[in-house]
């Protein structure tokens, strides 16, 4: 549905390579507070080609919002800013719609720039699950993360990627994909982060000590109260799987009390057969809805 | 500022096996990719070793270090340097030596400071001593990747002339890296070598160790 809806972006004809494309700017904020023992929705801005929604959820405390880029993809020039924001003693859980998609970008137009602020004050849990980002040949995408906890927040949170399109034969020969995390507890820098993958992907992607030829990574983070614990059981979940030559790689550790995992998977379906257990065993239960749709 | 002899012997002292930072005993996860087939060869070492040199933590830390050595006083290069970690060991490996460094140079030359990762005390006591910066950041490539080159002749993957092979074949990636660090934006940090990072994440669970990274 998302690559029809901009399909001059995805399948440009070459004597049209030039013509200008729209450009698509959003800011979407969302933030949650307590009230009677339940996550509810305290502040809801959006502008632009940037959605909030908030489906009735039925279990569970927290809040549910999930975020829709109406532009369906990225292209060169685009600008996006989210903040999601767990007031005291609430849960936000956060996600996508749907796969964000990284198309190609005109040479004067720039990256796409993607920035999000997370922030959970004393007690709160968020959490920021997106599903994947799919950078595609001539994609451009500069992303910044920053997330701000109280000393006792807990925070979950996952940036999965998925270079090009495997199961069509394509790969990526010429991109740029910028992705930073920083994350602060009581305004201490404790952990940071930064994909940079520029030039030939496809080539950079099949060295041994990067992607060892695989097209699709993840990294996923814990941090609070629960950190300790969520080394333990991802060391746990991920001893289960097999280990090199498979499918897909996976590793736990720590630092700075901060849990951190890194995967690397052959294609999107191993990634996400190793992801997704790995989630829903953090959170203790299911992934939200749209990652199942 | 250029690198006259005085800067020269200094270099070479701060960044020899001599200088009592530890580096010996950090394989950057080498001996995890040893041990899962990694590096059949010299040719497999280098190509490893370059990547790190150009898309893993030898390009951060040429730029922390570039960083460091403009503003010594600063203390955001040291702070991302800390959390510029993908695991415990790689963590450690950063800031034991960086203590250690400013332990002895402390001792030696009287240099203070908060502590830091080794590329940043490195970059900070260079500019305390007037060395100049992109001489200063190859000189540590260079240093960062003997290291590995040692350690993994220990780990038999390679021998002594090989070794030195490699080490030669890699003396213009770290002259090419640093030159480019020293442009780069010192948020813009990071690389590509998540087959590296989950190397030294393999290797805090492996049972055999030599190494403590």
């Amino acid at each position: 549905m998302l690559d029809a809806a901009r399909p001059a972006t995805a399948t440009a004809a070459p004597g049209r390579a030039l013509a200008r494309q729209p450009r698509a700017e959003g800011e979407g904020r969302v933030s949650s507070k307590i009230r009677a023992g339940r996550s509810r929705l305290d502040g809801l801005y959006q502008r632009g080609s940037a959605k909030c929604m908030l489906p009735t959820v039925y279990e569970g405390a927290a809040l549910e919002a999930v975020l829709l880029n109406t532009a369906g993809g990225l292209t060169g020039g685009d600008r996006f800013d989210w903040t999601a924001e767990a007031g005291a003693g609430s849960h936000l859980v956060t996600t996508t719609q749907t796969a964000e998609r990284v198309y190609r970008a005109q040479p004067h137009e720039g990256p796409a720039r993607v920035r999000t602020r997370l922030r959970a004050g004393p007690g709160a849990t968020l959490e920021w699950l997106p599903q994947e980002t799919i950078l595609f040949d001539g994609g451009a995408l500069d992303r910044r993360l920053e997330i701000d906890l109280a000393p006792d927040a807990a925070f979950i949170g996952v940036e999965p990627l998925i270079l090009g399109r495997a199961a069509m034969g394509e790969t990526v020969r010429e991109a740029r994909f910028r992705d930073a995390w920083r994350l602060r507890i009581d305004g201490r820098l404790v952990w940071a982060d930064g994909l940079r993958l520029e030039g030939d992907v496809g080539a950079l992607a099949a060295r041994a000590a990067t992607f060892g030829g695989r097209i699709c990574a993840a990294t996923a983070v814990v941090a609070g109260p629960g950190a300790e614990a969520a080394v333990v059981s991802a060391r746990n979940l991920l001893a289960s799987f097999p280990g090199p030559g498979a499918e897909a790689l996976g590793a736990a550790s720590r630092v700075n009390g901060v849990a951190t995992v890194r995967i690397l998977a052959r294609d999107g379906r191993a990634l996400r057969r190793m992801l997704a257990p790995l989630l829903e065993l953090w959170r203790g239960g299911s992934l939200p809805r749209p990652w199942t749709m | 500022m250029s690198l006259d002899a005085r800067g020269a012997l200094l270099l070479a002292s701060w960044l020899s096996p001599a200088y009592p930072v530890g580096a010996f005993a950090y394989s950057h996860g080498l001996e995890q990719a040893a041990e899962a087939g990694l590096l059949p060869d010299a040719a497999a070492l280098q190509a490893w070793l370059e990547a790190i040199l150009r898309h893993g933590a030898g390009r951060s830390d040429a730029v922390l270090l570039a960083a460091a050595w403009r503003d010594p006083d600063d203390p955001a290069p040291a702070e991302l340097a800390a959390a510029l970690q993908p695991s415990a060991e790689r963590a450690l490996e950063a800031t034991a030596q960086g203590e250690a460094f400013a332990r002895t140079t402390l001792a030696v030359r009287g240099h203070s400071g908060a502590p830091a990762p080794l590329p940043v005390a490195l970059g900070r006591a260079a500019r305390r001593e007037d060395l100049p910066l992109a001489e200063t950041a190859a000189a540590y490539l260079h240093a960062f990747a003997s290291n590995l080159v040692s350690a993994a002749i220990r780990l038999s993957v390679l021998g002594q002339t090989e070794a030195q092979a490699v080490i030669a074949a890699l003396a213009p990636v770290c002259e090419a890296v640093a030159a480019e660090a020293l442009a780069a934006d010192p948020e813009d940090v990071g690389g590509a070598c998540l087959a590296v990072d989950l190397s030294s994440i393999f290797h805090e669970t492996q049972t055999t160790r030599l190494f403590r990274s």
